[in-house]
């Protein structure tokens, strides 16, 4: 383009012209790397079983959402990571022995009906990774259930058996081996001590607010702490409800999710803690041995509530016009 | 701390004068000229300080050539005037003492007047507006009597209640006949909103008015020279220039030694809440106190992604909104929805659209809103009419 009277061809833009130089995409690609040291310790606990499932998940999910974008007549956004991401959590919650087509089905239910089907990206009302694990929960439980899916494994199940048995078979489980991940559980939610890595990193690079977490893992520790005091025969410690199952993995990585989880201080930590004190009681009172997936999806039902606590706003003016004239 | 948000203002550093300087040519002016009438013909011979475009409605000011010289161009928003000669216009009458005929005077020597109300709490707001933005430094530590002339006339105009002077943590400044008051150096608490509120407590009080220090400064110099004042400091980068009214913006970013390319952004005013122009030929207006060059491809540029939810706006909102809903909304066309967001209570600092990660304009989501709800008929007036 030849310069108008010799000046350089100048950008115009809108206030604010700088920016904090944080994109979603950038996020996105930070979160999959805070998960590295869980795919690690998954797959030196179950070899390719576990490098199956989250690949597999992954592909999956991206080709779904192509597919999806495709028929939506929309640019295809797989450069932007956050459908890679949603497979690879998808992945984490599924037993390492699942077989590929629950896999592959899981991970397409997930980006299409927890995502795609509300509008793409930023749109989901409810933690995407989650819609696909409920469906597969409720629909085929004995493959989901990780004791009938791990037979040939040496590991356990601490919730399951805190379910059967009580709290007593919990102590077989040092707190060194549940965070070195020698526990069954999902493919890289159980590796407590990985996540709590990942999780670390994402609080240390800003890329998700403490609020959420600290207030789930406080919701959960509170609950358990309250049943524990009161029988402590018959109900399971706060530190095994922490580090058993997907407690951690969901306090950061599943609780965290942008669009499903509310905005502003106050409504996060809610939100949070809601969403951990049901963890426990879906541990105590329910049928699914490991809460958090049911309990942050009843928290994300509950955002738009939790979102009306605001503050007020400045001044207070709700006409256009009181503002103008003044 | 993020040094884009310090309002802490930087050592003193000489100031340069415009004329001074080797411009290789007389120096052509452009003056804005948006929303008024010309006064002036194309080649007609001006005088500095002589007006050349006014409002015949009398809301805007009017504004002055601030060089001797010939008009060479009058566009629709610009008058382009080349310096030639030195004449300079009568001096102009401030010996009035009806209130309303001294703002009046003012509003006629260039000085923006609207929303100035009898019997107000004046604050004078000597904070940067935002970082580096702090020419005015100098205009309040030199120029002390000058400001005492302005502030003096303020107040036989407007006679107000109380005058307070807001300035940044540590700075000693003073003006005679203000109390002062010391805010946080810290962006956005210098918009005039969030001094009101640091200074009285309240949130939108009615009868507060805010003057920058750097106008406050403008009408002393006229009160006191009788002339509308012509030159302002302009900081770009860090070298504060003393420069007529209507230098383009070219020239001042070329002696600050910053050579520009391709798809770089020119600025009037900060990089949060400035006004980007598109031409090096556009001139500074009497109200621009910086003006901040940024390169391309420095920042992520604003995209139509969606809203990914991270509340990052809502939590650093100082009108505590949610930047996230409004711009939802205004995306859409759902303007009047916008007003349960209670979108009249933004004081447009910017800061939403600088930290939204999905890149959006949330800022520019607000504003259209807001221009289309003030464009509609108010329910009230038309039942008045009835």
């Amino acid at each position: 383009m030849k310069p108008l009277n010799g000046s350089p061809i100048l950008t115009v833009s809108i206030p604010p012209h700088a920016h904090c130089g944080r994109t979603f995409k950038q996020d996105a690609l930070e979160t999959i790397i805070a998960l590295l040291p869980a795919v690690f310790f998954a797959v030196w606990h179950y070899n390719m079983l576990a490098v199956r499932v989250l690949a597999l998940s992954c592909f999956t999910a991206v080709v779904t959402e192509t597919i999806c974008l495709y028929f939506m007549k929309r640019e295809i956004e797989a450069d932007n990571y956050t459908a890679l991401l949603y497979g690879l959590l998808f992945g984490f919650l599924l037993p390492p022995a699942a077989p590929w087509w629950l896999v592959a089905a899981g991970s397409s239910i997930s980006i299409f009906m927890g995502r795609m089907i509300f509008g793409g990206l930023g749109s989901n009302p409810l933690c995407v990774p989650l819609v696909g694990w409920a469906v597969l929960a409720v629909s085929w439980p004995d493959l989901m259930d990780f004791d009938m899916t791990m037979l040939a494994s040496e590991l356990t199940y601490p919730l399951s058996q805190l379910k059967n048995f009580g709290p007593e078979m919990l102590d077989e489980y040092s707190l060194k081996s549940l965070l070195l991940g020698f526990q069954l559980g999902g493919t890289g939610a159980a590796q407590a001590g990985a996540v709590i890595l990942g999780g670390i990193y994402l609080l240390a690079r800003r890329i998700i607010r403490p609020d959420i977490p600290l207030a789930f893992i406080a919701g959960v520790a509170a609950t358990a702490a309250i049943y524990y005091l009161v029988d402590p025969l018959e109900y399971g410690s706060p530190e095994y409800h922490l580090l058993c199952g997907s407690t951690i993995f969901g306090a950061f990585f599943l609780a965290t999710d942008g669009p499903s989880s509310p905005a502003g201080h106050i409504p996060m930590l809610t939100y949070g803690f809601i969403a951990g004190a049901l963890v426990v009681i879906i541990r105590v009172y329910g049928i699914y041995p490991d809460g958090v997936p049911f309990a942050i999806l009843l928290a994300n039902l509950m955002t738009p509530l939790v979102d009306k606590i605001k503050p007020a706003p400045f001044g207070g003016i709700t006409n256009i016009h009181l503002r103008r004239r003044s | 701390m993020n040094p884009l948000f310090s309002l802490t203002p930087s050592e003193r550093g000489p100031i340069v004068n415009t004329w001074e300087q080797e411009l290789g040519g007389p120096l052509v002016i452009s003056l804005e000229i948006t929303g008024l009438t010309p006064l002036v013909q194309q080649n007609e011979q001006v005088a500095k300080a002589q007006p050349v475009a006014n409002d015949p409605a009398g809301r805007m000011p009017t504004v002055h050539s601030s060089i001797s010289g010939t008009v060479t161009d009058i566009k629709k928003d610009f008058i382009t005037i080349r310096e030639e000669g030195t004449r300079v216009a009568l001096p102009s009458d401030f010996s009035s003492t009806n209130p309303r005929t001294m703002l009046n005077a003012l509003r006629e020597n260039g000085i923006n007047i609207r929303g100035l109300k009898q019997g107000c709490t004046l604050i004078i707001n000597g904070m940067p507006h935002e970082a580096g933005m702090d020419g005015h430094r100098f205009l309040i530590e030199e120029f002390n009597d000058v400001m005492t002339t302005g502030l003096h006339y303020l107040k036989k105009a407007l006679s107000p209640k109380a005058c307070t002077l807001a300035c940044p943590t540590g700075m000693d400044w003073t003006i005679p006949g203000c109390t002062g008051h010391e805010i946080i150096p810290v962006f956005p608490n210098s918009l005039p909103e969030l001094v009101t509120k640091a200074i009285t407590g309240k949130e939108f009080p009615p009868e507060v008015c805010v003057m920058d220090v750097a106008t406050l400064y403008r009408i002393g110099r006229t009160i006191h020279g009788r002339q509308p004042a012509t030159l302002v400091i302009v900081k770009v980068g860090n070298t504060p220039f003393l420069t007529p009214v209507g230098t383009p913006v070219g020239v001042l970013v070329k002696l600050a030694g910053f050579r520009l390319n391709k798809h770089d952004r020119v600025i009037l005013g900060g990089p949060l809440t400035g006004e980007a122009v598109y031409s090096l030929k556009h001139g500074v207006r009497p109200d621009t106190q910086a003006i901040t060059v940024l390169k391309a491809d420095k920042d992520p540029t604003v995209k139509d992604n969606p809203c990914v939810g991270c509340g990052e706006c809502v939590m650093h909102c100082p009108a505590r909104l949610e930047p996230n809903m409004i711009s939802r909304h205004a995306e859409f066309g759902l303007y009047e929805n916008t007003q349960a967001y209670n979108i009249a209570s933004c004081i447009e600092c910017g800061l939403c659209g600088y930290w939204c990660r999905a890149q959006r304009p949330l800022l520019q989501y607000i504003r259209l809103a807001k221009k289309e709800l003030a464009a509609k008929p108010i329910l009230e007036d038309l039942r008045e009419q009835q």
